[in-house]
């Protein structure tokens, strides 16, 4: 324990300590209840979601990793979703690692690098939910908040919950938001929900708590549209001249 | 990408994140200035089951066992061997079609462009 204070140390642990004594849900999270309210707030998002036959959202997101010194670094991306169920895809990808569109037209995936020139294509199950599930087994690649867009969210977030309590009101990106916040066994996750008839999720975080400095996911969601104008060449696509095809590696190699 | 060339054991592919799916994986990232070792990276999503993190727990030890070896292990003189995966291909590279197959050149050493989960990699071949 280092004996070095800095101007803040005196008095910010006492605040912090008199916060969590005077919290009353402090307690109730440490005692691994599951608080259906919190459950039936989660629901009527994941319900509205699922019932949204297409929508779009922006969504900023922000990805952690450790490195073996601890030092933390962030990595950021914006992240273009449209979604038209019950079979149709498309992700715009760009930030700090990464430029490419993930299209998925109820037969295949493609994920596009326009950068590079190159793209890869993968013969998938006709729906979104077959699509996320083959496309994480066979080809190692997860969409980022899928979470969310599985019609059966509610069932797939709530496997295993060891905690679930409502936090509080918050506001997000404007919005005025709850704020509820889930345990399972491998993470932590916080998600605030848009109050009113339009209850989407504005922001998810998740904690990796198992992962060497517990390394966190923190997606902010925006522009939400319900009714976007999207239309078959939005899920379409069609490489550019002269762009390379090249394979996905088969997972077995990548284990 | 550039700047980080993410570099991975023959035969230990260590699938990761950064890309369209971040798993609860580790990965090495090169950096040019200072050889940084990810031990741990964020799930993006909240129902990461116990075999990812069983997973991620097996690639972490890699990646720590392999930050142990000077950075110069890391850029070895002579050619890589076969199957060793690479994120960004070295200087002078140029695109050579041998029996159909498009490879890109960099001196002697052949590499064939593929997608490793959402990451674009590079595997050394042998045409």
């Amino acid at each position: 324990m280092s004996k070095r204070t800095t101007p803040f140390s005196g008095w910010l642990l006492p605040v912090l300590a008199a916060a969590a004594v005077a919290w009353p849900l402090a307690g109730h999270a440490q005692a691994g209840d599951v608080d259906p309210d919190a459950l039936q707030m989660l629901r009527k998002s994941t319900d509205y979601l699922a019932a949204t036959k297409q929508f779009s959202v922006v969504t900023d997101i922000t990805i952690e990793a450790v490195l073996i010194s601890g030092q933390k670094l962030q990595f950021g991306q914006r992240v273009v979703a449209s979604v038209q169920r019950p079979n149709k895809m498309r992700v715009e990808r760009v930030g700090e690692l990464i430029a490419q569109t993930f299209y998925y037209d109820g037969k295949s995936l493609s994920l596009n690098l326009p950068g590079y020139k190159y793209y890869a294509t993968a013969t998938v199950p006709p729906t979104i939910e077959g699509m996320l599930d083959a496309a994480r087994d066979q080809l190692n690649v997860i969409a980022p908040g899928a979470d969310f867009i599985y019609a059966n969210a509610y069932e797939r977030l709530t496997d295993g919950l060891t905690s679930a309590y409502i936090v509080g009101k918050a506001v997000i990106g404007g919005a005025p938001c709850d704020h509820i916040a889930f345990r399972n066994a491998e993470v932590d996750w916080q998600v605030w929900i848009q109050e009113g008839a339009k209850p989407v999720p504005r922001k998810f975080v998740i904690t990796s708590k198992k992962m060497p400095g517990s390394p966190q996911f923190t997606s902010l969601m925006s522009n939400w549209q319900t009714a976007p104008k999207l239309t078959d060449a939005t899920f379409t696509f069609a490489p550019a001249k002269g762009a390379k095809k090249i394979d996905f590696l088969p997972v077995a190699a990548a284990n | 990408m550039n700047v980080f060339v993410k570099r991975f054991s023959q035969g230990a592919c260590v699938i990761s994140m950064l890309g369209f799916f971040l798993n609860a994986q580790a990965i090495l990232l090169f950096h040019p200035v200072a050889t940084v070792a990810v031990v741990s990276s964020a799930s993006a999503s909240a129902n990461a089951s116990a075999a990812a993190a069983a997973n991620a727990n097996a690639a972490a030890a890699a990646a720590n066992a392999a930050a142990k070896a000077p950075a110069q292990a890391a850029a070895p003189a002579g050619p890589p061997p076969v199957g060793t995966v690479v994120t960004t291909l070295p200087p002078g590279c140029a695109t050579s079609v041998l029996n159909n197959v498009e490879y890109e050149r960099c001196g002697s050493t052949y590499y064939r462009a593929s997608m490793m989960g959402s990451n674009l990699v590079f595997v050394v071949a042998q045409p």
